[in-house]
Formats: C-alpha cells, structure tokens, sequence
C-alpha cells in the first residue's frame, strides 16, 4: 500500500471551516495532511488521530514571538493552503483554539474578505462579458459549444459559492458563532465533484456528437 | 462600507487590556497574565492574541514601546485607558441593574 494519498478532488480552503472539517476527518482515518499540490491534497498515512487543523490568514502571524507562542501550546505550522492561507494543525485536545474568540477572529478576516469581494466583482463582470459576446456568435448554437457554455457555467456557480461560504462564516463569526466543523463538508465536496461530473458528460457527448458526424 | 469596529470590546480584549493597566507586557506575558487573573477560564489563543494586538495598535488603544529579540512589548494609551474604564463602567450598570432585578 502507497504511504502517500493524492487526492484530486478538495474543498477549497477558503470554504474555511469545511477545508478544516474535512482534514480533520481524513485525520481520523489515517490520512495526514502533508502538503498542498497544484491540483489537489497529498495525504501521509499513518494512525487515525483526532487533530485540530486551522487556517489561519498568510502573514498574520508573522512575529517570532507569535511563532513561539504557537509552537508552545501545540500549534504548529504545516504548510501554505491554497493562496490566502496557512494551516497549523495540533493534537492536543485541552490546547485552546488557535482562535478562541469568534469575533477578534472575524477581524482576522476582514483585509481578505476586502480582497475577495473585490475579486468576487471583478469574476462577475468578467463573466458577464464573456458570456455576453459567447452568447451573441453563431456558433454558440451547436451543440459542442452549448455544452462547454453549461461547463463554463457551472465552474462559475461553484465558485460563487465558494465566495459566499466565507463570507457567511465571517458573517457568523463577527456574531460571536464559533465555527462548526461537523460534517457539512460533504456538502461542499459533492458540490466540488459537480464540475467534474459535468465535465465527464459533456466529453462524453461531444465524442458521441463527433462519432455521429464521422457516421454520417 | 466598512463595518464598524471595536464598538464593544469582548471578553478576551477586555482582559487585553487590563493586563496592561498597571505594566507594560509583551504578547505572552499578557496571554499569562490572563489565564492566572481569569484562573484558567480565559485562555487566549495564538491567532485571537496576535489579531486583537494588532487591531489595538491600528485603533491606537495600544502602542509598541520595545522590542527586544523575540519580544514585542506594549503599553496601554490614554486612549486605551478611556476605552478599558469605559467598558468597566458599561459592565459595573449592566450587574448593577442584575443585581437590583435579583429574586
């Protein structure tokens, strides 16, 4: 058996704690975090252990005494999560939170969560546009390109909610709701397997479409 | 529009903030200090520490006086002071009225 698990298919880590529920889950089945790939997870085996992994935002413990302070009550950083992100993992179940207060937490989130909605507006338009001038070809019509326009839609449908799980866990967060990270994750995951789903279909019918040309 | 911050404090930075009111600390010494004021009830964490420093120092409620290798030591300012009795005072009314309602 490999010692080392890649898996293609993950949340996104800004779909914050559903990224953290999800690692913590494969944690209990034996699979450690050990880095992030351009496409996915790589995963350790070892013993099922009950870890807590948190993200925490890049560069916001930055200092060598925040550092130390981490280190001391058991958090240690294992690598950067996706763009915005560092993750600390530890397994000391009596260790505080890495944040144990929601709402200063919310405030850790706040410089992001400007960065993001900009980005948020800025994909929208994007979208919108590109759409608007796909839509307005003739070739848009046939079948080949009607698909690969429903593809394009549901990566963009995926990645609007993606955006807005942040923004509603910072919404709770600034509410003093401590993050939940029980099993709703598997949500989020299907909701990732979506696009590929879709992605295979559409494959699918465009060779079945070419094979109908040949044919004919 | 931005949200607007700091209009309560919670209870983590409150006891920022007292930690500070009779001597200068640096990041662990307070999160200590807290934890034995507090008898282990507040423990504060690493993320919420470093992020309540650093918004007290942008609402200029605290102020970095030296650092010295690892250590960033901070010190509370008037500002800072105004808000911590301010709070004491909000809190001292709300278990006032509590008291007066008590059976």
């Amino acid at each position: 058996m490999k010692d080392r698990v890649h898996k293609w298919i993950y949340i996104n880590p800004l779909d914050m704690d559903h990224f953290e529920g999800w690692l913590e889950e494969m944690a209990r089945k034996g699979l450690l975090f050990e880095r992030m790939s351009y496409w996915g997870v790589v995963f350790r085996r070892g013993k099922p252990a009950d870890l807590r992994y948190r993200l925490e935002p890049t560069g916001r413990l930055w200092t060598r005494e925040s550092k130390d302070y981490c280190r001391e009550l058991g958090w240690d950083y294992l690598s950067q999560a996706g763009q915005y992100f560092e993750l600390y993992a530890n397994p000391d179940p009596e260790a505080p939170e890495l944040h144990s207060d929601p709402v200063v937490q919310s405030y850790a989130l706040d410089l992001l969560g400007k960065w993001l909605r900009w980005h948020l507006v800025l994909t929208l338009l994007l979208a919108a546009v590109f759409f608007t001038v796909l839509t307005q070809q003739a070739e848009i019509f046939i079948f080949p390109s009607l698909c690969l326009l429903f593809f394009d839609l549901v990566v963009l449908a995926q990645d609007i909610r993606t955006y807005v799980s942040f923004f509603r866990l910072r919404r709770h967060l600034a509410e003093g709701t401590p993050p939940q990270r029980d099993g709703s994750w598997r949500r989020s995951m299907r909701w990732r397997k979506l696009p590929i789903l879709v992605g295979l279909v559409v494959l699918l019918l465009e060779l079945g479409f070419l094979a109908l040309l040949f044919l004919a | 529009m931005g949200r607007k911050t700091l209009e309560l404090l919670t209870e983590s930075m409150f006891y920022v903030l007292m930690s500070l009111l009779k001597e200068d600390r640096c990041g662990t010494e307070m999160a200590d200090w807290v934890q034995a004021r507090t008898k282990g009830r507040v423990r504060l964490g690493p993320g919420t520490l470093y992020t309540i420093l650093a918004k007290f120092q942008e609402e200029a409620l605290i102020q970095e006086t030296a650092v010295d290798g690892r250590r960033r030591t901070y010190t509370l300012t008037e500002e800072g002071r105004r808000r911590y009795l301010e709070e004491v005072a909000r809190l001292r009314a709300c278990l006032g009225d509590a008291e007066e309602e008590a059976p």
